[in-house]
């Protein structure tokens, strides 16, 4: 952390000298540096935050195609059915509950210790045996961490298991679907766990990771931020967007001051909004004092939320072509309505307070990604208008 | 073994064909001078060397009949013999009497050596060259067709092009190879091949057609060129399945077919199997009911084909959104089709199966499995509780070698 | 160039004497002896004694290292003889009557030799081997519709072969080499966030 703000520092002095590709280069020697990012506090209450789930889900967003793409499954067979339009819109609700389901985010919650709760001393029990003893409670219906697991020693003493131990017994009787009792190889090799990161298996690793070891262990949160850190030099963001690990991805990089790779991502891929939440966030994090809640609101209201864009996209084939078709032709075919506009003029003014502030550290870059987002924001709000024009549809 | 055998073929024919010569050479040559008797003629000078070969290989007519001795007196591949002259071999030698006349006016005439001629032995090989193979050239296990080295399954290549349409992409494949007969007034039991073979071009794209000739050869091309001349089109589903599962009959014959998801493969009768080979179908199970008679099996699975309905269709006929969900998608549905009114249906008993609505309102009987006599009994009780401790062996096993990297 | 010549003729004639032996397993042992001739270039007096003793293309004993098998399944002598298609697509077993029995054969290789006249589309070439590194190997007999390895009864591999590639793929996937579809793990929140999350519900 020492390093990135010194770097800031450094970065705030000489703006223009220091190159864009310089700054990249110590960007990335911080993080293999650091390649063990830890929070430093307790990151659970801020990113339980309702605000913050909100931004993050947003963040993330909900592509159909993406969430529901193909998985390979013991059995493939398809269900044909009849159903009424009634049915079908039943089912398209159904369809973004199940969608939100799969794009749970793994919880982000501080390194648990191992703390030794001795229940009893019993010094007359000393070489009963020369094994441990483990007790495991299976009844049925218990949750795996409200499970009663005890461990009697060898010299007598009866306390409760530390957590490897709670781990190991819990996967015996009640197996997790995927995790291994062994530690898989990906995870002991650092030299395969790189070949995964540099042919862009981040999903794969990632959600191995959240079969194979629970949110508040120390692994877990070495190999995220292994992860996080590579894909933030890699710059594939979109590999992960629209997966459940967007969203602790962009909390990560917030929470570590290190967000504008991904804001240029998210600039250079016309998603301006996010962008305003993720700026959002970061403010939020760190506690800078810039009122970002008064832009937020208006852009929600512009902006649908992901869950309401993908229930219009799957409604929209119900549809049928309506009298205002020339409008919506023209809409699809540029790919932004007039909410769109001027949700983008906001958002471009919040994205250029942020970069002319001292926390972006890539300015020059983001600057240039924005310039070229406006001069095709223009062309396109330009000959969206003509088109309108032409067609003879009132504005609205 | 066929070269094995080959030179079997082979060298038994040269010696019956040079002691002919050198017999005769010999009778008029030299008289014998002393007075022992001897037969100088015998089946072997007198008959030419094919009817000798046959006397020793050939079969009885009545053999035939049953059957016996296929695997001999067939064509030899290559008469190694042709381009060549005894006598003359490598080193090309006048050997009087044996390749030249032992008198030349009053001349005689002596051994002598000749000048080599180079290119003999490249001119052989080249006449044998140009004879052409006839050996059966090895087939792939996966194209020998459907059993043993008979035609039906077989690929025998697309239709010959009628003018302009060329079959280029088509393949066609023999479903039937039989003999069949008619009585005719004067010439009695008269016999035919018929063969019944189906052609695609594995996109949709089929034909089937029966042809007899008296051949095999030119039933089998009657058959194929026919079938290219009745071509019907298929829709195929996403190019790899059937529309929907459907029910169809031709005669005693009924089939039920069911589409299947990517990946199934073809789970039916070998002769549906190469209908949709040629078609372009890859995943299919059908079950046949009754008669199993080859061309009625065709008959009515093509039937069926053309009888399938689009969705589209289907949904403008029961006004209703046809939806597919796919496990592999986790259950998202899909809209394949709506319909072209809007009309709100609510009544909730108008709605049918489409499983039902495509099989026309039959239901398929699935049969209960019949589980084993044995259990249940006593002694099978005994042996399953005695292994269920090694239910997760193969399991462990496999874990156990997993771990022990090389 | 010689060598190798000799390789191709050594085996070709190996085919003439073993008449048995199919058209593609001709191909095959051809595009081994490049593979060979390719690979130990450099030692070429060792590898003319190997061709002057006509090898035995039964034999079985010398190891294949990995790394050469890599490099085969990308050379041309293995589109010569395989094509596009899968190294099992080819073979199909023997097998007397209607139906093949329910498995196949124990091993094809018994005491470093090959005791079968049809050996299994792994044992017959001796140049496909089967380890985790070997990616492009195994990828060919994993479905891409279910993800699990495929049955010996489609592939024809003899049980030995089967459990050495289910125990490749297995390895593959500990290591990351080949990825797959991970199950889905559903949290429960309360379990983490305890107290706090139900206090605001």
């Amino acid at each position: 952390m020492l390093i990135l703000r010194q770097l800031r520092k450094l970065n705030g002095q000489q703006r223009l000298q220091l190159g864009v590709e310089q700054t990249r280069r110590s960007m990335a020697d911080a993080a293999q540096k650091n390649a063990s990012f830890q929070y430093d506090k307790d990151p659970q209450p801020l990113f339980t935050d309702a605000e913050t789930q909100r931004l993050l889900q947003s963040m993330t967003q909900l592509q159909l195609e993406k969430v529901f793409r193909k998985r390979t499954v013991p059995d493939n067979s398809t269900e044909t059915k009849f159903m009424t339009t009634a049915q079908l819109e039943k089912e398209f609700l159904q369809t973004i509950e199940k969608a939100k389901k799969l794009l749970q985010m793994p919880p982000v919650v501080q390194i648990k210790q191992d703390t030794e709760h001795i229940i009893s001393k019993d010094p007359a029990l000393k070489d009963f045996a020369d094994t441990k003893y483990v007790f495991t409670d299976i009844t049925f219906g218990l949750r795996n961490s409200e499970r009663k697991i005890v461990v009697r020693d060898a010299d007598g003493t009866l306390a409760y298991a530390p957590l490897e131990t709670r781990k190991r017994m819990n996967q015996l009787y009640f197996p997790l679907e995927g995790r291994r009792s062994y530690t898989p190889r990906m995870f002991t090799h650092d030299d395969l766990l790189q070949r995964c990161l540099d042919e862009h298996k981040y999903e794969f690793v990632l959600d191995r990771l959240t079969v194979q070891y629970e949110p508040y262990e120390a692994e877990f949160h070495n190999f995220s931020a292994k992860v996080f850190a590579h894909l933030n030099e890699s710059k594939e963001f979109d590999l992960l967007r629209s997966t459940r690990h967007f969203g602790p991805m962009a909390f990560f990089y917030a929470w570590h001051r290190c967000i504008d790779d991904l804001l240029y991502d998210m600039i250079r891929r016309d998603y301006l909004h996010n962008a305003v939440e993720l700026i959002s966030l970061s403010y939020k994090i760190h506690q800078v004092p810039v009122d970002y809640k008064p832009i937020l609101s208006q852009l929600e209201a512009l902006k649908p939320t992901p869950a309401q864009r993908a229930l219009a996209e799957l409604l929209s084939c119900l549809k049928k072509p309506a009298e205002n078709a020339i409008e919506h032709e023209i809409q699809t075919a540029i790919g932004k309505t007039e909410q769109d506009f001027a949700a983008d003029e906001i958002s471009l003014k919040f994205i250029e307070q942020y970069i002319g502030s001292k926390h972006a550290l890539k300015k020059v870059q983001l600057e240039l990604a924005v310039q070229t987002l406006k001069e095709v924001n223009l062309e396109k709000l330009q000959l969206y208008q003509g088109l309108k024009k032409a067609h003879g549809v009132q504005a609205s | 073994m066929s070269r094995l055998l080959f030179m079997s073929f082979i060298k038994p024919n040269w010696r019956a064909s040079t002691s002919i010569k050198l017999g005769n050479h010999i009778n008029t040559l030299f008289p014998p001078s002393d007075c022992t008797l001897s037969r100088n003629i015998s089946f072997f000078n007198k008959l030419p060397a094919d009817d000798i070969w046959r006397g020793v290989t050939a079969v009885s007519n009545a053999g035939k009949k049953r059957g016996r001795g296929k695997g001999t007196g067939r064509k030899v591949a290559k008469d190694l013999n042709k381009g060549q002259t005894i006598g003359l071999g490598k080193k090309s030698c006048i050997w009087p009497g044996l390749n030249a006349p032992i008198l030349r006016g009053n001349e005689l005439i002596y051994q002598q050596k000749q000048s080599e001629n180079e290119d003999r032995e490249k001119n052989i090989i080249q006449l044998r060259d140009s004879m052409g193979n006839f050996k059966l050239s090895k087939l792939n296990p996966i194209d020998r067709g459907w059993s043993g080295t008979k035609m039906p399954g077989r690929s025998i290549g697309p239709p010959d092009s009628v003018g302009e349409d060329s079959f280029k992409l088509f393949d066609t494949r023999v479903l039937e190879n039989k003999i069949v007969f008619i009585m005719k007034g004067n010439m009695g039991r008269k016999r035919r091949y018929s063969v019944l073979s189906v052609t695609g071009n594995k996109n949709g794209l089929a034909g089937f057609a029966i042809a007899k000739a008296p051949e095999v050869r030119t039933a089998l091309r009657k058959s194929k060129n026919r079938a290219g001349q009745k071509l019907i089109s298929i829709n195929l589903y996403e190019n790899r399945t059937i529309n929907h599962d459907f029910y169809t009959a031709f005669g005693k014959t009924k089939i039920f077919v069911f589409k299947k998801p990517e990946g199934y493969g073809l789970v039916c009768h070998r002769a549906i199997q190469t209908i949709c080979k040629v078609l372009g179908i890859q995943d299919l199970y059908a079950k046949i009911e009754g008669s199993t008679n080859l061309q009625h099996i065709v008959k009515a699975f093509f039937i069926g084909l053309m009888r399938q309905k689009s969705y589209d269709a289907i949904a403008k006929e029961t006004n209703l959104h046809i939806v597919e969900r796919q496990v592999a998608k986790n259950g998202f549905p899909q809209i394949k089709a709506s319909p072209l009114l809007n009309v709100n249906t609510s009544e909730k008993d108008r709605i049918i199966d489409f499983m039902q609505f495509t099989l026309g309102n039959k239901i398929v009987l699935k049969k209960k499995k019949i589980p084993p006599y044995f259990v249940n009994s006593k002694g099978h009780n005994i042996f399953e509780s005695k292994n269920e401790r090694f239910r997760n062996q193969q399991n462990v096993r496999l874990h156990k070698l997993v771990n022990s990297y090389i | 160039m010689l060598p190798l010549a000799r390789g191709v003729y050594g085996s070709l004639a190996q085919i003439t004497r073993n008449s048995r032996l199919a058209l593609h397993t001709a191909s095959v042992v051809r595009g081994k002896a490049e593979a060979a001739a390719e690979n130990e270039a450099p030692a070429e007096n060792s590898e003319e004694t190997a061709a002057n003793a006509a090898p035995d293309a039964k034999d079985r004993t010398n190891k294949i290292p990995v790394e050469t098998s890599i490099r085969y399944l990308k050379s041309a002598a293995y589109k010569t003889t395989y094509g596009d298609e899968f190294v099992w697509t080819q073979y199909r077993r023997n097998h007397k009557g209607m139906y093949a029995p329910r498995k196949t054969r124990k091993t094809c290789i018994r005491q470093g030799k090959i005791s079968t006249g049809n050996p299994c589309p792994i044992c017959r070439d001796e140049y496909l081997v089967l380890d985790y590194r070997n990616t492009e190997l195994l990828q060919q007999f994993i479905s891409p519709f279910s993800g699990q390895v495929l049955s010996y009864s489609k592939t024809g591999l003899c049980q030995k072969s089967h459990l050495r590639l289910t125990v490749a793929v297995e390895q593959a996937r500990d290591c990351g080499l080949i990825t797959y579809d991970v199950p889905f793990r559903e949290y429960d929140y309360s379990e983490y966030y305890g107290k706090q999350e139900e206090q605001k519900k």
